[in-house]
């Protein structure tokens, strides 16, 4: 009974942690380009005590084993990277990918970090740069007097300057994409990391294979639903709640068992 | 003669305690695990069983000193499958009706209901834990850009290219999986009788849940609990009756 305490306080806690995991999903749910986590939970360690179909007699066998689990467990936390609805703000470096790829941000400690979040700025020099104040990788710096930015679906970024009648390129936004991008570390400030699990980034043009395009003057909205996570949230609740039950009842059990020494 | 029936008693109220306990830790490692996506219900096994009260050495007595208990014997698991959840992932693979999909682990061919799949460093199909999923052709590589596809026989595909079929077995006797822990069953049998399911019925996009019905559940351990206190109020009574057998029939008056 006292493993049964034990095995309950496991689902409870499991249940918990997706009520973490739901509540940072639902807290971005107006996040441009946040991307939802999931929580994906096992069942915890079976001690055998007897095989199953182990043999009994030299001809026959036991038909069934004694296995004792100890309850559940959060084994992972995965990003879902399906595609967030688009929302049109017709603000020129307003950029959002339909497709796998990610914009690649220079990070002030001289690594790269991508992030599918396309709502780039301009800084004092005239670099596109995020929210944060980090620099796009290629760096692009849009000429002072600029009356117009366009970029097209590959990422090729031109402007027309006060003055000219022609537009001219000033670079090309490069995306990059992964074989598992669930396995990226999630960085905060709406930035992933690669890791082992990731695979190692491929640079590329928008509209090659996998990359995605690029759409100017749309944003990528956050892919939380709030119906789903709600629903989640309901099943978690009760899962907590069953839980508590049963340490309720193995406590009660127990109480009683020691009453019998009276 | 009273004495024999007072340990008999005591006897069939603390076995049958003893397997209240049993049946609320494997309910509550079930209620653990009632989001657990591909869990199989644990189910206990009890049995009758007659205890034999003879003291080690005494037969002479030719009175019948057994006495019935409730004994726990050992657990089978609940195959009947959990209900469906939808998911936006073509990486949530579940079977509908019989088979299980195969997984390699550093221990040998393990198999699952559980279809949570994700792609790997290497874009090979694998378990959250990294455990590759097999195809009829080994590990499922699925390098290269495009739609992931799988049909109801089980058959991936990228884009329009095919790659391959998942493997989804199937056992002559299921009481022979053994449970380890990440959702995997062990096959304890002869390898040759694991068999390909002929027909088998993926689905793309649902995740298989856990097939653990709470209310059955709930019931089971208010049933236990109450048995349990049935049972030791039993005890209770039996060892009150006990003392006063002691202490009041043997004395003498007068």
């Amino acid at each position: 009974m006292i493993r049964a305490l034990y095995t309950a306080a496991t689902g409870m806690e499991a249940q918990q942690f997706q009520i973490d995991i739901i509540s940072n999903n639902l807290a971005n749910v107006n996040t441009v380009g946040f991307k939802k986590s999931q929580v994906d939970f096992q069942d915890l360690l079976y001690q055998t005590i007897r095989m199953p179909g182990a043999p009994s007699s030299s001809s026959t066998n036991i038909p069934t084993g004694i296995q004792a689990g100890y309850g559940s467990r959060v084994v992972a936390v995965q990003k879902i990277f399906s595609q967030g609805d688009f929302s049109q703000t017709k603000n020129p470096l307003d950029l959002a990918i339909e497709g796998k790829g990610f914009f690649q941000v220079n990070m002030p400690s001289g690594e790269i970090a991508y992030t599918r979040a396309g709502a780039f700025k301009m800084d004092a020099e005239g670099q596109v740069v995020t929210s944060d104040g980090f620099t796009l990788e290629p760096a692009i710096t849009i000429p002072a007097e600029t009356l117009k930015i366009t970029i097209g679906t590959d990422g090729t970024v031109s402007v027309t300057v006060a003055g000219q009648t022609t537009s001219q390129d000033v670079g090309q936004i490069e995306l990059s994409k992964f074989a598992n991008p669930a396995g990226l570390e999630a960085k905060g400030k709406n930035l992933f990391m690669p890791t082992g699990a990731s695979g190692t980034a491929t640079t590329g043009t928008a509209g090659e294979d996998g990359f995605g395009t690029i759409a100017q003057g749309y944003l990528e909205l956050s892919n939380v639903n709030v119906i789903d996570e709600i629903v989640n949230m309901i099943t978690s609740q009760r899962a907590y709640e069953i839980n508590s039950r049963a340490i309720r009842t193995a406590d009660e059990m127990l109480q009683m068992a020691n009453n019998l020494k009276t | 003669m009273a004495d024999l029936m007072i340990k008999a008693g005591m006897m069939s109220a603390l076995y049958g305690a003893r397997a209240q306990e049993k049946r609320l830790e494997i309910l509550t490692h079930n209620l653990a695990n009632v989001n657990t996506a591909g869990y199989r219900a644990d189910v206990g096994l009890f049995e009758t069983v007659l205890l034999d009260l003879t003291q080690d050495g005494d037969s002479s007595s030719e009175v019948d000193q057994s006495v019935p208990v409730e004994m726990y014997v050992g657990n089978s698991v609940d195959i009947t499958p959990g209900h469906l959840r939808p998911t936006e992932d073509p990486l949530s693979l579940a079977i509908v009706g019989e088979g299980f999909f195969a997984v390699e682990t550093p221990e040998g061919t393990r198999y699952t209901r559980r279809g949570q799949f994700v792609l790997d460093e290497f874009s090979q199909m694998t378990t959250t834990e990294g455990y590759p999923v097999l195809g009829g052709g080994g590990p499922i590589s699925l390098d290269g850009d495009g739609l992931i596809s799988v049909d109801k026989q089980g058959l991936v595909a990228l884009d329009d290219k095919e790659v391959d079929t998942l493997r989804v077995v199937t056992f002559p006797d299921p009481s022979r999986l053994e449970k380890v822990p990440g959702g995997l069953f062990r096959w304890r049998g002869n390898l040759a009788d694991v068999t390909e399911v002929e027909e088998p019925k993926v689905m793309q996009g649902s995740l298989e849940m856990s097939n653990v019905n709470p209310i059955i559940s709930m019931t089971q351990m208010i049933t236990a609990h109450r048995t349990y206190e049935a049972l030791l109020k039993t005890i209770q009574s039996l060892s009150q009756a006990e003392g006063r057998a002691a202490s009041e029939v043997g004395r003498l008056t007068g």
